[in-house]
């Protein structure tokens, strides 16, 4: 188990696992034409 | 007092009671605080109960009223945790913009409330203050993060509490615990002196009893604040006065997929029969297809990891050890998550406001149920239910986190009981700050059904 969790550390498997799950969802987003569509910014809700 | 009546007392119903000199807020404060003593060892509400000052609140709207607030306020002076050990004897130097406006309106704060550490969880199951207990079963979890809020207000641990919700975490607890929950717009309530989870998915709302104690909550927490940058300048209605009762002309959305799927029998039943009492007092049913429920998790999550994960990643450098394991988890996954990703989900995410915009042109609010299944066993959590499609604690943000990505507003309100006497809760969503209409509907269905009048044994 790291001590650290800088950008070199090695990942916990509770992170590991949360990754993998992560995955499955992303590239179903991936796959989403998003054509001209800016990203949204905080500053406008609803 | 007694503790049947505190358990049933409202905010609106003690500043009537205190107005009208039956009873003094300096009795109901000491009320509240025996109960939190008799209580909090085996509900584990609170982290902290604070030493509650005598205060001459009689012109204040609330009147000294006693009242809680989630770990993950800034109290000043007070020590606020936002449920770690990192924090622990972290005591901050002003309140939280909402706390202080709570304070100016003559709210006594009692103290902070449990919650899942630093509000990145569902279950307020912390390793550090303690799991807290479901106040109508305590081998089941009051749900998260603001667990311990919704445990307290359900037990008269003070009347109202204040929560935070960045996928849910006002209004699971909320549906879990039989409360009322309200996430407002985000840009609606100050964020500034709240612990962050994700920047730009995080809102702050009240936690009460009825629907009408979260407007008059409403009504002191909006509210423009310069010191947020993120809080909007729009002007904050009368949200009481929208609580006619009348829901004649209202246009109930439904949706024909996705909030529909996989419920368990009772929250199925619970709902179905609270659109029939709608339709009953007036409104208009219509089926709608809700956009981008196929992607809005992997918005939410390409989101929340890498938001979360920049606020933590000095301490988690230095400290990871302190961090509980589940919670550290999940942050350290955001560190290594795609930075195109990150705008891929902000793309999305517009792509679905836009689409939401329109769909809110043919309805005014959207009712879904709050959580798929009522509130699970600790020791079931991480079994599947029901179908076997996943488990007890992938159900529990289904239907709230959508909510999340948009920015609107979403209440959960109580809807029925299981047979096993949990509560069932109901969401309802509305258009950008359009707190009124959700309040609206809300409150007129609470005063026909009346399931706030059913309070915990304890």
């Amino acid at each position: 188990m790291p001590n650290g969790s800088g950008p070199d550390t090695e990942l916990t498997p509770e992170a590991v696992e949360v990754l993998k799950m992560i995955h499955e969802d992303t590239l179903r987003l991936r796959e989403l034409d998003l054509a001209d569509t800016p990203p949204a910014t905080v500053f406008e809700a609803g | 007092m007694t503790a049947t009546e505190l358990r049933q007392l409202t905010l609106a119903k003690a500043i009537r009671l205190i107005t009208d000199k039956k009873i003094s807020a300096r009795e109901l404060t000491e009320t509240v605080l025996s109960r939190i003593e008799a209580l909090n060892p085996q509900t584990l509400a609170f982290i902290t109960v604070m030493n509650a000052e005598s205060a001459d609140a009689h012109r204040l709207p609330l009147q000294g009223i006693p009242v809680s607030v989630k770990d993950l306020y800034d109290t000043k002076g007070v020590r606020t945790t936002a449920g770690s050990k990192i924090f622990a004897e972290r005591i901050p130097e002003d309140d939280a913009t909402a706390v202080k406006r709570l304070k100016d309106a003559g709210a006594m704060i009692v103290g902070k409330t449990n919650l899942h550490e630093f509000a990145f969880g569902l279950t307020t199951i912390n390793p550090h203050f303690g799991t807290a207990r479901n106040p109508w079963d305590p081998q089941r979890i009051c749900g998260g993060s603001s667990g311990g809020s919704a445990c307290a207000v359900a037990l008269g641990m003070g009347l109202a509490s204040l929560g935070s919700d960045t996928g849910g975490s006002i209004r699971i607890p909320a549906s879990l615990c039989g409360i009322v929950g309200l996430k407002p717009t985000y840009g609606r309530v100050s964020l500034r002196g709240l612990v962050p989870l994700s920047w730009s998915m995080d809102h702050a709302g009240p936690m009460t009893r009825t629907v009408e104690d979260a407007a008059i909550l409403m009504e002191i927490i909006s509210g423009f604040d310069p010191l947020d940058p993120y809080c909007r300048n729009v002007p904050v209605p009368r949200y009481t006065e929208a609580l006619t009762g009348n829901l004649k002309g209202i246009r109930v959305g439904v949706a024909t997929t996705y909030f529909n799927e996989r419920l368990a029998a009772p929250v199925e039943l619970a709902i179905q029969t609270a659109l029939s009492s709608l339709e009953k007092l007036g409104a208009e049913i219509v089926r709608v297809e809700v956009p981008g429920t196929s992607i809005h998790r992997a918005a939410w999550l390409q989101i929340a990891s890498p938001e979360a994960y920049s606020y933590h990643e000095l301490r988690l450098q230095k400290y990871a050890a302190l961090y509980g394991a589940d919670v550290r988890g999940r942050l350290e996954a955001g560190r290594v998550l795609l930075s195109i990703d990150y705008v891929r989900a902000q793309r999305t995410r517009m792509l679905l406001k836009q689409q939401c915009r329109q769909l809110f042109d043919s309805i005014d609010v959207l009712v879904t149920p709050t959580v798929p299944i009522p509130a699970p066993r600790i020791e079931d959590l991480h079994k599947p239910w029901g179908d076997g499609a996943e488990t007890a604690l992938a159900a529990l943000a289904r239907f709230t986190r959508f909510f999340n990505v948009v920015g609107l507003p979403a209440i959960s309100i109580p809807c029925g009981f299981s047979s096993e006497g949990l509560p069932i809760g109901m969401q309802i969503a509305g258009k950008a700050f359009d707190e009124s209409t959700v309040l609206q509907v809300a409150h007129a269905y609470e005063q026909d059904a009346k399931w706030f009048q059913r309070s915990p044994a304890i």
